[in-house]
């Protein structure tokens, strides 16, 4: 059937992944770069601790979403192994690499950006980068280990012993 | 009682999430409403049809304290009080939900290796005994697995919390929310 809530769930949890990863890829591969080459650097700080703050919101509510309907299928499923463990585990540490790079890194940069360029926010801005790649990278593992477990047959039947 | 602050209220709440977990645990495990049956009729009907969901309630306090005591060392000093504060109200809030659907969870894919663990438990220290330590563990795996699934609760309302921080401050103040 096409119109389930199993479906609806489903696709709200695949979104929630596009936009988190999406928007983050997007900001270090595509806006960061032309950031550096257009503008001087007090307009490049200006447009960048904006940007900091709008991500920090689409990324930390996609999460919220991935979570919330990630525990919904997880009800539907009603059956655990130990590759959804596994894949558990690497949500909760980049939930927590989220909550680092958005609530410290990014905070800090949004407060020190305020009296303009400077090397401690060019410093941090590499930091929330490398922070960034880190949890891109994590998210692609959890979303090869997803297909792992929708697409391999026995992945969700293995039973933890 | 002052507030000091909210990582202290924070760790007061812990202390007392971990406290009725274990009272609701060990009296579901070892009967102690019949004790208390004999004491207070009333009361220990009371606390017989409700300890089970009070160890629920407990754990998924707990899970989701865990995570935003852990949140709360994450993000800038500036921040840490308003937004604990913020997410301990949401998880208040939230525990009416969040600790049935974590219940639930908890109760996939888990049944302590069914009878060949109670079995070797019960050969290793008798049959009563035995019985006891095998509900003693899967009471036990139970709460922990409840308060594991609400700490990814802790954690997503830790997080939206911050973002409606982020969201909320004006593109001129100096720090976000702070």
């Amino acid at each position: 059937m096409m119109l389930s809530a199993r479906l609806l769930i489903l696709f709200v949890h695949v979104t929630a992944v596009v936009v988190a990863l999406g928007g983050s890829l997007f900001s270090t591969f595509a806006i960061a770069p032309v950031l550096a080459d257009e503008l001087d650097p007090a307009a490049r700080i200006r447009v960048s601790r904006r940007i900091v703050r709008r991500l920090a919101t689409i990324v930390l509510s996609a999460m919220a979403i991935l979570v919330a309907t990630g525990m919904l299928n997880l009800w539907f499923m009603g059956t655990m192994s130990p590759l959804l463990g596994l894949k558990l585990g690497l949500v909760a540490i980049v939930i927590v690499m989220a909550v680092y790079q958005y609530g410290r890194i990014g905070v800090s940069i949004w407060r020190l950006s305020a009296a303009g360029p400077s090397q401690a926010v060019a410093s941090l801005q590499a930091r929330f980068r490398r922070v960034g790649l880190s949890v891109g990278v994590l998210v692609l593992l959890i979303i090869y280990l997803s297909l792992g477990l929708t697409r391999v047959p026995g992945a969700l039947t293995v039973p933890i012993p | 009682m002052r507030i000091r602050s909210a990582g202290w209220m924070a760790g007061r709440l812990t202390a007392l999430a971990v406290l009725v977990g274990l009272l609701s645990l060990l009296s579901y495990v070892s009967g102690a409403h019949i004790a208390l049956r004999y004491l207070d009729p009333p009361l220990g009907a009371w606390w017989q049809s409700n300890e089970f969901w009070i160890m629920e309630g407990a754990a998924s306090a707990l899970g989701m304290l865990i995570a935003i005591r852990i949140g709360a060392r994450l993000v800038e000093p500036a921040l840490r009080n308003r937004i604990q504060g913020g997410s301990i109200i949401a998880a208040a809030i939230a525990l009416a939900w969040v600790a049935p659907v974590c219940a639930a969870l908890a109760r996939i894919g888990w049944n302590a290796g069914g009878q060949r663990v109670e079995s070797g438990i019960v050969g290793l220290a008798g049959y009563g005994t035995g019985l006891l330590i095998d509900k003693l563990l899967i009471a036990g795996v139970y709460f922990l697995k409840t308060a594991g699934f609400a700490f990814f609760a802790g954690l997503v309302l830790f997080g939206l919390v911050l973002a409606a921080s982020f969201a909320s401050v004006r593109a001129g103040e100096p720090a976000a929310g702070a």
